[in-house]
């Protein structure tokens, strides 16, 4: 067990070593030259050569990969290239909080209606609200998120003028950038509670706790959603994934000052201390929730072993 | 040559239904005969899009902007006075195009790493499954969103962009059915008649994981349609005047209080693209499962 959790933690530096390998390469091999896009109209060779050292862009890429990766290890990005005003680490402390209480607020309402829907699926097979249920899980998988957006936004924002259509401040403002981040995790999430459930309450042991009398609801909680957990946890981990970058359109289109919004001005305007920070901190986050997952089996299932 | 074993041979492949039983797996599966018939007039519509519309997709007319539905225009014109129903047909020219050379390519690419580590195994099984580690916990719509906004939005950009995307899970899916396979009878048979791994692997593993291909294809086929229509949506995919469902939708998402309508109709086209998609897919896997199979 100690060994599995140490395999795993010691993973994940490799990991963001290749994730910020990758973005680097990238950066580097695309087209456009960011200081040609910093001088813009200005752009003369001298100042160009002048702002390249500056940057630290003309040394040889090895050493300017070796000296980001120390300087990040130091949990030091360095300053926007196209705002140098900026520090890089100021506009993730600004922006990263927005992007994780969004997703946060997501994953929990796609969580808790998500397996109730699905635990009343599993319960009523065949009735018409599985049906339904079997529907609209499809639907949710299939509609696109800006799709979403633009109903939600028709109905509650532009006809009904019961929530604002873009910002971020009050809890109205919330409202609708949730829900629609949280539609396709809600189905995701109600099509695994419903079949993991639905293979856990034909199992033996349901039937014995049923025959000595215990009352369906301590079964279903005891019994029945402990053992379906497994495969609840994983999706709701994925859940979260999904919303953090899922962000990419929600932010955009609610007009929401959160980081992902933040990268795709970045990549635009080909910012690459932001680019490089906003990927790695993704990446970092992407691990952390996938190995918290991994973890909590151990916790929810003492079946298993590492 | 006398090893040549072919699936056929073997029972293990799934036998071919009745016609009987086909018409009555397609009555059970209503959903997804829906779906292959709307996707297979979207393909036909997609090919002969120059002959069933005489409009340009990007002629605009700013005499009839916003002009409703008319024998003129069959779903109407856009706030450039652009036939929507051209636009529309072109976009799932470029949709279709778009997302089947994407998981043509992943495919490809998915098989080949999956077969190979999978039956070679040792620590080139490891090496290559650490690269699809790596790939994995990159978020995939960061990892599009990287490729086109770094590279540029050409239509060969989106494609690398969304074959990077997928490819790793059809790796994965691919590596486990062929460790499976690996240890079956007829792979042990034509290895001890001293059958090559090439052989091996081009005449016995690739044929039974064309099924499990096929499923999983058709699925990746919805989800790139929807990160390729999220990429032009967010505006670094398809470019304009390019016609893309994704850009139509956010051209027009300004225009969402005025004109819902032309915000609809491309979400509308879109969305049951690829719900028909899944809906295919998902018959597929459930008709390849050996729990669920066309027999029961």
């Amino acid at each position: 067990m100690a060994r599995y959790i140490a395999y795993r933690l010691a993973l994940v530096v490799p990991l963001l070593l290749g994730a910020a390998l990758l973005v680097f390469v990238a950066g580097h091999l695309a087209p456009g030259d960011p200081v040609q896009v910093l001088l813009g109209d200005h752009y003369n060779p001298q100042t160009a050569v002048k702002l390249r050292h500056d940057l630290g862009l003309d040394r040889p890429m090895a050493t300017q990969f070796v000296l980001y990766v120390w300087k990040a290890g130091h949990f030091d990005f360095g300053t926007s290239y196209v705002n140098p005003a900026r520090r890089v680490n100021d506009i993730i402390r600004q922006t990263l909080p927005v992007s994780v209480v969004l997703a946060a607020l997501a994953v929990a309402l796609a969580a808790a209606v998500g397996v109730a829907v699905g635990v009343v699926g599993a319960t009523h097979p065949r009735s018409a609200s599985d049906y339904g249920i079997q529907a609209a899980v499809i639907l949710g998988l299939s509609v696109p998120s800006f799709v979403v957006a633009a109903v939600l936004v028709l109905l509650f924002a532009l006809h009904w003028r019961l929530f604002p259509a873009a910002g971020w401040g009050g809890w109205q403002t919330r409202v609708l950038p949730v829900a629609v981040l949280a539609a396709a995790p809600l189905a995701y999430i109600a099509r695994i509670t419903r079949t993991s459930v639905i293979q856990a309450v034909s199992q033996d042991y349901v039937r014995t706790a049923r025959s000595k009398g215990l009352t369906s609801s301590t079964v279903l909680i005891r019994h029945v959603l402990r053992n379906a957990a497994l495969p609840i946890v994983t999706i709701v981990g994925m859940a979260f994934g999904y919303a953090i970058t899922g962000a990419f359109v929600v932010e955009v289109v609610f007009n929401i000052p959160g980081m992902a919004r933040v990268g795709v001005d970045a990549i635009l305007q080909r910012d690459y201390s932001v680019i490089e920070t906003v990927v790695l901190v993704y990446t970092a986050l992407f691990i952390v929730i996938n190995l918290a997952v991994d973890l909590s089996y151990v916790f929810l299932n003492p079946r298993v072993r590492y | 040559m006398y090893f040549s074993t072919r699936v056929s041979d073997i029972s293990l492949a799934v036998p071919a239904p009745a016609p009987s039983r086909i018409a009555r797996r397609l009555q059970r599966e209503w959903p997804a005969a829906w779906g292959a018939a709307f996707l297979l007039v979207l393909v036909v519509a997609a090919l002969a899009a120059p002959v069933i519309t005489g409009y340009a997709y990007d002629a605009q007319d700013l005499d009839r902007t916003f002009q409703a539905p008319s024998r003129l225009h069959w779903l109407g014109t856009d706030q450039y006075g652009r036939d929507i129903f051209t636009r529309v047909v072109y976009g799932a020219r470029i949709s279709l195009t778009v997302a089947f050379s994407a998981v043509a390519a992943e495919a490809m690419l998915g098989v080949a790493w999956g077969t190979i580590a999978g039956y070679i195994g040792g620590g080139l099984d490891n090496a290559l499954m650490r690269v699809v580690d790596l790939f994995i916990a990159f978020p995939s719509l960061l990892l599009a969103v990287l490729v086109t906004g770094l590279f540029g939005q050409s239509l060969v950009n989106i494609v690398v962009a969304l074959t990077m995307t997928a490819w790793p899970g059809m790796a994965r899916t691919i590596r486990s059915e062929v460790l499976v396979l690996r240890d079956r009878d007829f792979v042990e048979a034509a290895r001890a008649l001293g059958a090559s791994t090439r052989w091996v692997t081009l005449q016995h593993l690739v044929p039974n994981i064309v099924h499990l291909l096929a499923a999983r294809a058709t699925l990746d086929v919805s989800v790139l349609i929807l990160t390729e229509a999220t990429l032009s949506f967010i505006g670094i995919g398809v470019q304009p005047p390019r016609p893309s469902w994704g850009l139509m939708i956010s051209d027009s998402f300004q225009w969402l209080q005025s004109h819902p309508y032309l915000v609809i109709v491309p979400s509308v086209i879109l969305s049951v693209t690829v719900l028909s998609f899944n809906l295919v897919g998902e018959s597929l896997a459930g008709w390849f499962d050996p729990l669920r199979g066309p027999n029961r």
